[in-house]
Protein backbone atom coordinates (compact mmCIF):
# COMPACT_ATOMS: atom_id res chain seq x y z
CA UNK A 1 0.00 0.00 0.00
CA UNK A 2 1.08 3.80 -1.17
CA UNK A 3 -0.90 5.34 1.05
CA UNK A 4 -1.92 9.25 2.22
CA UNK A 5 0.39 10.18 -1.36
CA UNK A 6 -0.94 7.81 -3.68
CA UNK A 7 -2.90 10.14 -5.60
CA UNK A 8 -0.04 12.28 -6.61
CA UNK A 9 2.25 9.42 -7.74
CA UNK A 10 -0.95 8.43 -9.86
CA UNK A 11 -1.34 12.15 -11.42
CA UNK A 12 2.56 12.23 -11.88
CA UNK A 13 2.22 8.76 -13.84
CA UNK A 14 -0.44 9.89 -16.04
CA UNK A 15 1.80 12.80 -16.91
CA UNK A 16 4.17 10.85 -17.99
CA UNK A 17 6.28 10.83 -14.70
CA UNK A 18 8.38 7.26 -15.22
CA UNK A 19 9.55 7.92 -11.27
CA UNK A 20 6.14 7.57 -10.47
CA UNK A 21 4.83 4.97 -12.21
CA UNK A 22 7.42 2.69 -10.83
CA UNK A 23 6.42 3.71 -7.53
CA UNK A 24 3.14 2.27 -8.49
CA UNK A 25 4.57 -0.40 -10.28
CA UNK A 26 7.02 -1.58 -7.20
CA UNK A 27 4.00 -1.35 -4.75
CA UNK A 28 1.84 -3.34 -6.81
CA UNK A 29 4.11 -6.04 -8.79
CA UNK A 30 4.80 -8.45 -6.60
CA UNK A 31 1.01 -8.77 -5.53
CA UNK A 32 0.58 -8.99 -8.93
CA UNK A 33 3.13 -11.86 -9.68
CA UNK A 34 1.86 -14.09 -6.91
CA UNK A 35 -1.78 -13.55 -7.69
CA UNK A 36 -0.78 -14.60 -11.15
CA UNK A 37 1.43 -17.58 -10.26
CA UNK A 38 -1.86 -19.31 -8.52
CA UNK A 39 -4.06 -18.37 -11.38
CA UNK A 40 -1.49 -18.62 -14.53
CA UNK A 41 1.37 -19.93 -13.20
CA UNK A 42 3.08 -21.11 -16.23
CA UNK A 43 2.79 -17.98 -18.06
CA UNK A 44 2.97 -15.35 -14.92
CA UNK A 45 5.34 -13.19 -15.90
CA UNK A 46 4.50 -12.71 -19.67
CA UNK A 47 1.24 -11.74 -17.98
CA UNK A 48 2.40 -9.57 -15.77
CA UNK A 49 4.08 -7.62 -18.45
CA UNK A 50 0.55 -7.72 -20.70
CA UNK A 51 -1.10 -6.32 -17.51
CA UNK A 52 1.49 -3.48 -16.84
CA UNK A 53 1.07 -2.45 -20.89
CA UNK A 54 -2.54 -2.33 -20.42
CA UNK A 55 -2.45 -0.39 -17.23
CA UNK A 56 -0.33 2.01 -19.05
CA UNK A 57 -2.64 2.22 -21.76
CA UNK A 58 -5.58 3.02 -19.89
CA UNK A 59 -3.65 4.80 -16.60
CA UNK A 60 -5.63 8.31 -18.27
CA UNK A 61 -8.80 6.97 -18.24
CA UNK A 62 -8.61 5.36 -14.87
CA UNK A 63 -10.59 7.23 -12.06
CA UNK A 64 -10.28 6.22 -8.49
CA UNK A 65 -8.36 5.90 -5.55
CA UNK A 66 -6.08 3.22 -4.69
CA UNK A 67 -8.17 0.80 -3.35
CA UNK A 68 -9.67 1.43 -7.00
CA UNK A 69 -6.87 1.00 -8.57
CA UNK A 70 -5.57 -2.22 -6.98
CA UNK A 71 -9.40 -3.49 -8.50
CA UNK A 72 -8.57 -2.55 -11.43
CA UNK A 73 -5.17 -3.75 -12.16
CA UNK A 74 -6.56 -7.11 -10.52
CA UNK A 75 -9.19 -7.06 -12.97
CA UNK A 76 -7.07 -6.79 -15.84
CA UNK A 77 -4.76 -9.21 -14.52
CA UNK A 78 -7.75 -11.50 -14.52
CA UNK A 79 -8.69 -11.01 -18.16
CA UNK A 80 -5.04 -11.55 -19.24
CA UNK A 81 -5.20 -14.70 -16.86
CA UNK A 82 -7.69 -16.21 -18.67
CA UNK A 83 -6.70 -15.00 -22.31
CA UNK A 84 -3.23 -16.98 -21.61
CA UNK A 85 -5.30 -19.78 -20.37
CA UNK A 86 -7.03 -19.71 -23.29
CA UNK A 87 -3.70 -19.48 -25.64
CA UNK A 88 -2.46 -22.19 -24.13
CA UNK A 89 -4.94 -24.12 -24.40
CA UNK A 90 -4.45 -23.53 -27.97
CA UNK A 91 -1.13 -24.11 -29.15
CA UNK A 92 0.37 -25.93 -25.98
CA UNK A 93 3.97 -25.18 -24.78
CA UNK A 94 6.49 -27.15 -22.55
CA UNK A 95 7.79 -24.47 -20.50
CA UNK A 96 11.51 -24.94 -19.65
CA UNK A 97 11.92 -26.61 -16.27
CA UNK A 98 13.78 -23.15 -13.94
CA UNK A 99 16.93 -25.33 -13.58
CA UNK A 100 17.78 -25.19 -17.11
CA UNK A 101 17.19 -21.97 -17.07
CA UNK A 102 20.45 -18.95 -16.71
CA UNK A 103 21.34 -18.18 -13.02
CA UNK A 104 20.50 -14.44 -12.05
CA UNK A 105 22.71 -12.59 -10.42
CA UNK A 106 22.58 -12.95 -6.51
CA UNK A 107 20.55 -10.59 -4.42
CA UNK A 108 21.62 -9.78 -1.04
CA UNK A 109 20.72 -12.21 0.88
CA UNK A 110 20.17 -14.89 -1.72
CA UNK A 111 20.38 -17.54 1.44
CA UNK A 112 17.08 -15.90 3.21
CA UNK A 113 15.66 -14.94 -0.02
CA UNK A 114 15.47 -18.39 -1.27
CA UNK A 115 13.78 -19.56 1.90
CA UNK A 116 11.51 -16.79 2.21
CA UNK A 117 11.13 -17.52 -1.42
CA UNK A 118 10.26 -21.15 -0.88
CA UNK A 119 7.71 -20.39 1.42
CA UNK A 120 6.01 -18.00 -0.97
CA UNK A 121 6.17 -20.72 -3.50
CA UNK A 122 4.99 -23.43 -1.74
CA UNK A 123 2.11 -21.45 0.35
CA UNK A 124 0.92 -20.27 -3.70
CA UNK A 125 1.17 -24.19 -4.83
CA UNK A 126 -1.07 -24.88 -2.22
CA UNK A 127 -3.47 -21.69 -3.31
CA UNK A 128 -3.31 -22.83 -6.99
CA UNK A 129 -4.32 -26.53 -6.31
CA UNK A 130 -8.04 -25.45 -4.67
CA UNK A 131 -11.04 -25.52 -7.35
CA UNK A 132 -10.34 -23.05 -9.78
CA UNK A 133 -13.13 -20.96 -8.64
CA UNK A 134 -11.74 -21.40 -5.03
CA UNK A 135 -8.37 -20.55 -5.77
CA UNK A 136 -9.35 -17.58 -7.78
CA UNK A 137 -11.45 -15.52 -4.91
CA UNK A 138 -8.78 -16.79 -2.20
CA UNK A 139 -5.70 -15.44 -3.95
CA UNK A 140 -7.73 -11.87 -4.64
CA UNK A 141 -8.44 -11.76 -0.88
CA UNK A 142 -5.16 -12.86 0.60
CA UNK A 143 -2.53 -11.91 -2.11
CA UNK A 144 -4.41 -8.90 -3.83
CA UNK A 145 -5.85 -7.70 -0.27
CA UNK A 146 -9.39 -7.14 -1.62
CA UNK A 147 -12.55 -7.80 0.08
CA UNK A 148 -15.63 -9.61 -0.58
CA UNK A 149 -17.39 -7.09 -2.54
CA UNK A 150 -14.23 -5.80 -4.90
CA UNK A 151 -13.62 -9.70 -5.21
CA UNK A 152 -16.97 -10.09 -6.35
CA UNK A 153 -16.96 -7.22 -9.01
CA UNK A 154 -13.50 -8.67 -10.30
CA UNK A 155 -15.22 -12.49 -10.77
CA UNK A 156 -18.57 -11.42 -11.17
CA UNK A 157 -20.30 -12.92 -8.51
CA UNK A 158 -22.08 -11.92 -5.50
CA UNK A 159 -20.41 -10.86 -2.61
CA UNK A 160 -22.07 -13.91 -0.57
CA UNK A 161 -21.14 -16.60 -3.17
CA UNK A 162 -17.76 -15.16 -2.85
CA UNK A 163 -17.60 -15.96 0.67
CA UNK A 164 -18.93 -18.58 0.20
CA UNK A 165 -16.15 -20.10 -1.91
CA UNK A 166 -13.18 -18.58 -0.11
CA UNK A 167 -14.81 -20.62 3.06
CA UNK A 168 -14.84 -24.16 1.33
CA UNK A 169 -11.55 -22.89 -0.09
CA UNK A 170 -10.17 -22.38 3.84
CA UNK A 171 -11.77 -25.41 4.99
CA UNK A 172 -10.32 -27.52 1.70
CA UNK A 173 -6.74 -26.01 2.74
CA UNK A 174 -7.17 -26.81 6.36
CA UNK A 175 -8.38 -30.35 5.73
CA UNK A 176 -5.49 -30.92 3.35
CA UNK A 177 -2.54 -29.22 5.47
CA UNK A 178 -3.97 -31.75 8.53
CA UNK A 179 -3.59 -34.98 6.03
CA UNK A 180 -0.11 -33.92 4.99
CA UNK A 181 1.16 -33.56 8.67
CA UNK A 182 -1.09 -36.19 10.09
CA UNK A 183 -0.02 -38.69 8.31
CA UNK B 1 -13.30 -15.97 11.84
CA UNK B 2 -13.15 -16.99 8.34
CA UNK B 3 -13.16 -13.86 7.38
CA UNK B 4 -10.87 -12.53 9.42
CA UNK B 5 -7.95 -15.41 8.34
CA UNK B 6 -8.36 -14.21 4.94
CA UNK B 7 -8.08 -10.31 5.63
CA UNK B 8 -5.24 -11.80 7.79
CA UNK B 9 -6.18 -9.62 11.06
CA UNK B 10 -6.07 -12.78 12.99
CA UNK B 11 -3.08 -14.14 14.82
CA UNK B 12 -2.03 -17.62 14.30
CA UNK B 13 -2.76 -18.40 17.96
CA UNK B 14 -5.79 -17.08 17.51
CA UNK B 15 -7.74 -19.69 15.42
CA UNK B 16 -8.79 -23.27 16.20
CA UNK B 17 -5.89 -25.92 16.39
CA UNK B 18 -6.92 -26.63 12.22
CA UNK B 19 -6.28 -23.33 10.60
CA UNK B 20 -3.22 -22.56 12.53
CA UNK B 21 -1.37 -24.18 9.48
CA UNK B 22 -4.03 -22.18 7.04
CA UNK B 23 -3.35 -18.87 8.76
CA UNK B 24 1.25 -19.65 7.93
CA UNK B 25 0.58 -20.93 4.93
CA UNK B 26 -2.29 -17.82 3.85
CA UNK B 27 0.73 -15.29 5.10
CA UNK B 28 3.09 -17.00 3.19
CA UNK B 29 1.20 -16.66 0.44
CA UNK B 30 0.75 -12.81 0.78
CA UNK B 31 4.09 -12.37 1.53
CA UNK B 32 6.45 -10.27 -0.88
CA UNK B 33 10.02 -12.53 -1.32
CA UNK B 34 12.14 -9.89 -1.14
CA UNK B 35 13.90 -10.95 -4.24
CA UNK B 36 12.27 -8.94 -6.78
CA UNK B 37 13.08 -9.69 -10.37
CA UNK B 38 15.01 -7.06 -12.37
CA UNK B 39 12.59 -6.06 -14.65
CA UNK B 40 11.54 -2.75 -13.67
CA UNK B 41 13.89 -0.91 -16.83
CA UNK B 42 11.72 -3.05 -19.11
CA UNK B 43 8.55 -2.04 -17.50
CA UNK B 44 9.71 1.50 -17.55
CA UNK B 45 10.60 1.42 -21.23
CA UNK B 46 7.02 -0.33 -22.16
CA UNK B 47 5.64 2.82 -19.82
CA UNK B 48 7.61 5.14 -21.95
CA UNK B 49 6.73 4.04 -25.15
CA UNK B 50 3.07 3.95 -24.04
CA UNK B 51 2.14 6.74 -22.27
CA UNK B 52 4.64 9.33 -23.56
CA UNK B 53 4.30 12.35 -21.51
CA UNK B 54 2.37 15.53 -23.74
CA UNK B 55 4.07 18.83 -22.31
CA UNK B 56 7.35 17.66 -21.19
CA UNK B 57 8.79 20.88 -22.69
CA UNK B 58 6.68 23.10 -20.28
CA UNK B 59 7.40 20.72 -17.24
CA UNK B 60 11.23 21.16 -17.60
CA UNK B 61 10.85 24.70 -17.81
CA UNK B 62 10.85 26.96 -14.63
CA UNK B 63 11.29 24.39 -11.45
CA UNK B 64 14.18 22.02 -12.76
CA UNK B 65 15.79 25.58 -14.45
CA UNK B 66 15.79 26.84 -11.05
CA UNK B 67 16.57 24.11 -9.15
CA UNK B 68 19.31 23.79 -11.37
CA UNK B 69 21.32 25.96 -10.93
CA UNK B 70 20.87 26.44 -7.34
CA UNK B 71 21.63 22.84 -6.30
CA UNK B 72 25.10 23.39 -7.74
CA UNK B 73 25.63 25.84 -4.98
CA UNK B 74 23.92 23.17 -2.54
CA UNK B 75 26.44 20.69 -3.58
CA UNK B 76 29.30 23.18 -3.51
CA UNK B 77 28.16 23.94 0.51
CA UNK B 78 27.51 19.97 0.90
CA UNK B 79 25.65 18.94 3.53
CA UNK B 80 26.53 21.51 6.29
CA UNK B 81 24.12 23.55 4.13
CA UNK B 82 21.47 21.12 4.13
CA UNK B 83 20.34 22.02 7.80
CA UNK B 84 19.74 25.32 7.29
CA UNK B 85 18.18 24.79 4.08
CA UNK B 86 15.92 22.77 5.75
CA UNK B 87 14.74 24.73 8.44
CA UNK B 88 14.01 27.53 5.80
CA UNK B 89 12.09 24.02 3.82
CA UNK B 90 9.70 23.75 6.74
CA UNK B 91 8.49 26.81 7.60
CA UNK B 92 5.19 27.92 6.51
CA UNK B 93 5.62 27.30 2.84
CA UNK B 94 3.07 28.33 -0.13
CA UNK B 95 0.77 25.62 -1.28
CA UNK B 96 2.62 25.11 -4.79
CA UNK B 97 5.15 22.86 -4.63
CA UNK B 98 7.47 25.06 -7.21
CA UNK B 99 7.36 27.52 -4.70
CA UNK B 100 8.55 25.38 -2.44
CA UNK B 101 11.45 23.99 -4.22
CA UNK B 102 12.30 27.20 -4.42
CA UNK B 103 12.04 28.10 -0.89
CA UNK B 104 14.21 24.98 -0.12
CA UNK B 105 16.91 26.12 -2.24
CA UNK B 106 16.74 29.55 -1.77
CA UNK B 107 17.97 29.11 1.61
CA UNK B 108 21.31 27.08 0.59
CA UNK B 109 23.50 29.78 -0.02
CA UNK B 110 22.65 31.86 3.15
CA UNK B 111 23.46 28.40 5.09
CA UNK B 112 25.97 28.67 7.58
CA UNK B 113 28.33 26.15 8.12
CA UNK B 114 27.50 23.15 11.36
CA UNK B 115 24.01 24.19 12.21
CA UNK B 116 22.54 21.64 14.33
CA UNK B 117 20.77 20.37 11.74
CA UNK B 118 23.11 19.60 9.58
CA UNK B 119 24.80 17.62 12.98
CA UNK B 120 21.64 15.67 13.03
CA UNK B 121 21.39 15.03 9.59
CA UNK B 122 25.22 13.16 9.16
CA UNK B 123 24.70 12.03 12.54
CA UNK B 124 22.13 9.80 11.25
CA UNK B 125 21.78 6.36 10.89
CA UNK B 126 19.57 4.52 9.15
CA UNK B 127 19.45 1.69 10.64
CA UNK B 128 16.31 0.51 12.51
CA UNK B 129 15.18 3.96 12.76
CA UNK B 130 11.63 4.56 14.06
CA UNK B 131 9.31 7.00 12.85
CA UNK B 132 9.79 8.89 15.55
CA UNK B 133 13.19 10.27 14.47
CA UNK B 134 12.02 11.86 11.28
CA UNK B 135 11.92 15.34 12.75
CA UNK B 136 15.33 15.41 13.26
CA UNK B 137 15.48 15.87 9.81
CA UNK B 138 13.34 19.15 8.67
CA UNK B 139 15.26 19.61 5.85
CA UNK B 140 14.48 16.34 4.48
CA UNK B 141 10.64 16.97 5.28
CA UNK B 142 10.61 20.25 2.76
CA UNK B 143 12.81 18.41 0.54
CA UNK B 144 10.03 15.49 0.28
CA UNK B 145 7.12 18.00 0.22
CA UNK B 146 8.58 19.22 -2.87
CA UNK B 147 9.39 15.96 -3.91
CA UNK B 148 6.26 14.17 -3.38
CA UNK B 149 3.36 16.89 -3.24
CA UNK B 150 0.34 15.53 -4.24
CA UNK B 151 -0.87 19.15 -6.02
CA UNK B 152 -0.44 17.30 -9.12
CA UNK B 153 0.76 18.79 -12.10
CA UNK B 154 3.65 20.80 -11.84
CA UNK B 155 5.55 19.08 -8.68
CA UNK B 156 8.92 18.64 -7.07
CA UNK B 157 9.20 15.39 -8.53
CA UNK B 158 11.60 17.06 -10.96
CA UNK B 159 14.00 17.77 -8.12
CA UNK B 160 17.27 17.79 -9.75
CA UNK B 161 20.47 15.30 -9.31
CA UNK B 162 21.63 16.68 -6.19
CA UNK B 163 18.49 17.67 -4.33
CA UNK B 164 17.55 14.15 -5.61
CA UNK B 165 20.81 12.72 -3.95
CA UNK B 166 20.27 14.38 -0.92
CA UNK B 167 17.58 13.09 -0.18
CA UNK B 168 17.90 9.63 -1.48
CA UNK B 169 21.22 9.41 0.83
CA UNK B 170 18.74 10.07 3.99
CA UNK B 171 16.54 7.52 2.33
CA UNK B 172 19.06 4.61 2.32
CA UNK B 173 18.72 4.64 -1.67
CA UNK B 174 17.11 5.78 -4.65
CA UNK B 175 14.46 3.60 -4.37
CA UNK B 176 13.12 3.85 -0.97
CA UNK B 177 12.54 8.30 -1.46
CA UNK B 178 9.23 7.55 -1.78
CA UNK B 179 8.70 5.32 1.01
CA UNK B 180 10.48 7.38 3.25
CA UNK B 181 8.80 10.58 2.37
CA UNK B 182 5.45 8.80 2.87
CA UNK B 183 6.88 7.72 6.59
CA UNK B 184 8.35 11.67 7.18
CA UNK B 185 4.97 12.68 6.17
CA UNK B 186 3.30 10.37 8.56
CA UNK B 187 5.36 10.99 11.39
CA UNK B 188 4.66 14.87 11.38
CA UNK B 189 0.97 14.59 10.82
CA UNK B 190 0.63 11.21 13.03
CA UNK B 191 2.82 11.15 16.15
CA UNK B 192 3.50 7.38 17.28
CA UNK B 193 2.05 8.11 20.73
CA UNK B 194 -1.20 9.67 19.29
CA UNK B 195 -2.44 5.86 18.23
CA UNK B 196 -5.52 5.49 20.04
CA UNK B 197 -5.20 1.89 19.76
CA UNK B 198 -8.51 -0.26 20.06
CA UNK B 199 -8.84 -3.86 20.22
CA UNK B 200 -9.68 -4.20 16.31
CA UNK B 201 -6.35 -3.11 15.59
CA UNK B 202 -4.20 -5.10 18.85
CA UNK B 203 -4.73 -8.60 16.73
CA UNK B 204 -3.82 -6.61 13.62
CA UNK B 205 -0.40 -5.75 15.48
CA UNK B 206 0.24 -8.38 16.54
CA UNK B 207 0.03 -10.55 13.73
CA UNK B 208 2.11 -7.94 12.13
CA UNK B 209 4.49 -8.27 15.01
CA UNK B 210 5.05 -11.99 14.73
CA UNK B 211 5.53 -11.64 10.64
CA UNK B 212 7.90 -8.71 11.48
CA UNK B 213 9.51 -11.08 13.89
CA UNK B 214 9.98 -13.93 11.61
CA UNK B 215 11.22 -12.03 8.76
CA UNK B 216 7.74 -12.38 6.57
CA UNK B 217 5.87 -9.88 5.20
CA UNK B 218 2.66 -9.07 6.84
CA UNK B 219 -0.43 -9.88 5.39
CA UNK B 220 -1.57 -7.17 2.91
CA UNK B 221 -5.05 -6.83 4.74
CA UNK B 222 -2.82 -6.36 8.18
CA UNK B 223 -0.65 -3.94 5.93
CA UNK B 224 -3.12 -2.24 4.75
CA UNK B 225 -5.62 -1.55 7.89
CA UNK B 226 -2.28 -0.69 9.62
CA UNK B 227 -0.62 1.49 7.14
CA UNK B 228 -4.02 4.03 7.42
CA UNK B 229 -4.25 3.48 11.00
CA UNK B 230 -0.40 4.79 11.48
CA UNK B 231 -0.32 7.14 8.44
CA UNK B 232 1.96 5.28 6.89
CA UNK B 233 3.98 1.57 6.27
CA UNK B 234 7.53 2.73 8.20
CA UNK B 235 5.38 4.26 11.11
CA UNK B 236 3.58 0.85 12.17
CA UNK B 237 6.23 -0.28 14.29
CA UNK B 238 6.04 2.45 16.73
CA UNK B 239 2.33 2.58 16.15
CA UNK B 240 1.76 -0.73 16.84
CA UNK B 241 4.38 -0.60 20.26
CA UNK B 242 1.73 2.12 21.03
CA UNK B 243 -1.27 0.28 20.27
CA UNK B 244 -0.45 -2.64 22.57
CA UNK B 245 1.25 -1.01 25.17
CA UNK B 246 -2.19 0.71 25.58
CA UNK B 247 -3.83 -2.64 24.94
CA UNK B 248 -2.27 -4.03 28.02
CA UNK B 249 -2.58 -0.53 30.22
CA UNK B 250 -4.51 -0.26 33.44
CA UNK B 251 -7.52 0.82 31.47
CA UNK B 252 -9.30 -1.74 31.21
CA UNK B 253 -12.86 -0.51 30.93
CA UNK B 254 -11.55 1.18 27.27
CA UNK B 255 -14.91 1.44 25.07
CA UNK B 256 -14.11 -1.58 23.00
CA UNK B 257 -13.96 -1.77 19.63
CA UNK B 258 -13.98 0.97 17.77
CA UNK B 259 -16.10 0.85 14.76
CA UNK B 260 -14.23 -1.39 12.55
CA UNK B 261 -12.95 1.09 10.03
CA UNK B 262 -12.43 -0.80 6.91
CA UNK B 263 -9.23 1.44 5.10
CA UNK B 264 -10.47 0.41 1.67
CA UNK B 265 -14.54 -0.31 2.45
CA UNK B 266 -16.27 1.74 0.44
CA UNK B 267 -14.19 2.59 -2.24
CA UNK B 268 -15.77 3.98 -5.75
CA UNK B 269 -14.26 1.75 -8.09
CA UNK B 270 -14.28 3.33 -11.25
CA UNK B 271 -11.87 1.27 -14.02
CA UNK B 272 -11.56 3.14 -17.05
CA UNK B 273 -14.17 3.04 -19.99
CA UNK B 274 -14.54 0.58 -22.09
CA UNK B 275 -13.14 2.24 -25.44
CA UNK B 276 -10.46 0.59 -26.74
CA UNK B 277 -8.05 2.31 -29.77
CA UNK B 278 -6.56 -1.09 -30.11
CA UNK B 279 -8.92 -3.25 -31.74
CA UNK B 280 -6.16 -6.01 -31.51
CA UNK B 281 -6.39 -7.02 -28.21
CA UNK B 282 -8.77 -9.18 -26.71
CA UNK B 283 -11.84 -8.19 -24.49
CA UNK B 284 -11.01 -5.08 -22.19
CA UNK B 285 -11.74 -6.24 -17.94
CA UNK B 286 -14.95 -4.05 -18.05
CA UNK B 287 -17.21 -7.17 -18.53
CA UNK B 288 -16.40 -9.58 -16.05
CA UNK B 289 -16.30 -13.56 -17.69
CA UNK B 290 -16.63 -15.95 -14.96
CA UNK B 291 -14.00 -18.97 -15.44
CA UNK B 292 -15.46 -22.23 -16.36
Amino acid sequence: MIGAGFGGYLADARDGDEYAFAVLWRDLNPALLRFLRVVAPATAEDTAAEVWLEVCRGLDRFRGDEAGFRSWVFTVARMRAIDAARQAARRPVRPLPPDQLPDRPAADDPAGAAVEAQATREALALIAALPPDQAEVVALRVIAGLDAAQVGEIVGKRPGTVRVLAHRGLRRLAQHLAERTGV
Amino acid sequence: MAERILDGTVHEDDVPPGYRDVVRVLASAAASPSLVPPVEAATLATFRSVHRPVDAPRRRSVLSKLLGAKAVAAAVLGTAAVGTAAAAATGTLPDAAQAKAHHIVAAVPDAKPAGHGAAAVTSRTRGGAGASDHPALPGVAGLCQAYGSGNGGENGNRLDATAFGRLAAAAGGAGKIGAYCRSVAASASHPAGSAAGGKDLSGACRSWQAADKDGRAPAAAVLARLTTAAGGADAIRPYCVAVLKEDKGPSADRPSAAPSESPRGNAPTAPPGNGHDQGDRPSHPAPPTPRG
